[in-house]
């Protein structure tokens, strides 16, 4: 990430593509350099769609999954990924766990989500759900020099929480580096800046689905550097036995959907990936994320179940639709 | 009887007890060099033993990486020596979460123009010759919020 100068005019030129099931949108302070960031956007798309994706049979993740008790050789960037994954687990003390697999995939959460749905529905009775404790992240040996990863029996990863995050953070260093100019890159609202901003900063509306248009309640921001992340329990959710509202965030503890506090966290941060691990363990830890994000300085927007909203370590309150 | 030397019954003769006092002093100083060399060639062989299953491990390493870097090491299955080398020292990512440059901040108007500008197409936000100058006109829309 650069110091994020603000030290260009207001031209900024946009772009959109599909993207881990979701929606890219790119952003370059010089729109003659606009194609050359998305297409280092594509690349590191498609690499970490390769090498992360769970819904995806020829995945490197998916290979892993079906080998646990051996050391599995992986390419650098699944080792990278997985890596982040697990510094989340160690600085959110678990409440960010990438050993949710399993879970998730017994709460019926086992495809592409917009296949989720339909696939419940066609499921009269689906399967009564037995929640356990997920394994916990110490049960994944990194080996880095050999460049292998090694999975207790039973754990499944996901590394939806920072996979993407981190694939923001690495698509604007690349297509900054690629350009030479100011981008942003936001997959499906994981947010990450590179290089200089415009004069006016990168202006991007807070809301609780990232899908949502720019009218919808919520609160516009300008940001410099760094990254930006919104965490959600109103997206993705869908009907299960046992819950009836089940949400993909879930808490490694139980192997349930987190309790809702927060209907929606936005955190920025030095990079997109710290942001989405500070907004996916608020989400977690409820009541006590509030201290816990002041703690660490980093500014952030919690909106309550009933829409109330909290303005954390340097979030601005103004122009906050929510109160 | 006076003058007569021979031992009376039951005392043992003085030289005879000697000697067997001396083998049997003979018999522990052997055994216990026996025990010495025995000991350690003990400890030599386990020594080398744990030597060659964890080479330049410690019982603190071990500590001090699963708490400074919370990742844990693959079994020792392997004898690759990179592998079993220090863990290096944490960086500064590794050290927390780190915050922004600078935090956000409230725009001094809101963007409305940029609602329009949201809603076009994704192929006609393409940027092509003089379409750019027209998209340049706004920051660009983008929405965060759960995904």
């Amino acid at each position: 990430m650069s110091s994020g100068r603000s030290a260009l005019s207001g031209s900024v030129a946009t772009d959109r593509f599909a993207a881990f099931g979701g929606t890219a949108v790119i952003a370059a302070t010089d729109p003659e350099m606009l194609p050359a960031v998305r297409e280092a956007a594509e690349r590191t798309v498609g690499a970490f769609d390769r090498a992360c994706s769970r819904f995806r049979d020829d995945s490197e993740l998916m290979a892993l999954n079906a080998t646990p008790g051996v050391d599995v050789p992986v390419s650098p960037l699944l080792l990278d990924a997985v890596e982040a994954a697990l510094r989340a687990a160690r600085l959110t003390e678990g409440d960010v766990d990438p050993t949710i697999g399993a879970a998730l995939v017994a709460l019926g959460y086992d495809r592409d989500f917009a296949a989720v749905g339909a696939a419940m529905a066609a499921t009269p009775q689906p399967a009564r759900v037995a929640f356990s404790r997920v394994p916990g992240w110490r049960t994944v040996a990194v080996d880095r020099a050999a460049g292998t990863i090694r999975l207790g029996r039973g754990v499944r990863l996901d590394l939806g929480a920072t996979a993407k995050a981190l694939a923001a953070d690495r698509a604007a260093a690349a297509a900054h580096a690629a350009a030479g100019c100011g981008v942003l890159i936001s997959f499906s609202g994981d947010i990450a800046l590179a290089g200089a901003s415009p004069a006016e900063g990168w202006s991007v509306r807070v809301t609780d689905d990232h899908r949502a248009s720019v009218d919808a309640p919520g609160q516009w921001i300008t940001l410099q550097s760094g990254g930006l992340a919104s965490s959600s329990t109103t997206v993705r959710r869908w009907q299960t036995t046992e819950h009836d509202d089940a949400h993909h965030v879930l808490d490694p503890a139980t192997g349930r959907p987190a309790a809702v506090v927060w209907r929606t966290v936005s955190v920025t941060a030095g990079s997109c990936l710290d942001a989405n691990i500070a907004s996916t363990a608020a989400i977690v830890r409820g009541e006590s994320a509030p201290a816990w994000l002041s703690s660490l300085g980093l500014p952030s927007r919690l909106v309550a179940l009933d829409g109330s909203v909290r303005h954390i370590a340097g979030w601005p309150s103004a122009g906050d639709d929510l109160r | 009887m006076i003058g007569d030397d021979r031992p009376s019954p039951g005392r043992a003769d003085p030289a005879l007890a000697t000697l067997h006092r001396d083998a049997a002093l003979s018999r522990v100083s052997h055994t216990r060099k026996l025990v010495y060399a025995g000991a350690a060639a003990l400890t030599g062989g386990i020594a080398w033993l744990a030597g060659t299953a964890a080479p330049g491990r410690t019982l603190g390493t071990k500590g001090t990486q699963a708490r400074s870097t919370g990742v844990t090491s693959a079994p020792s299955s392997g004898s690759s020596s990179a592998g079993q080398t220090l863990p290096a020292l944490a960086s500064p990512s590794e050290l927390g979460l780190q915050g922004p440059g600078s935090a956000p901040s409230a725009p001094s108007q809101a963007p409305a123009d940029q609602s329009q500008q949201s809603q076009v197409s994704p192929d006609q936000s393409q940027v092509a010759g003089a379409q750019s100058a027209a998209q340049a006109a706004a920051p660009a829309p983008v929405v965060s919020g759960g995904s």
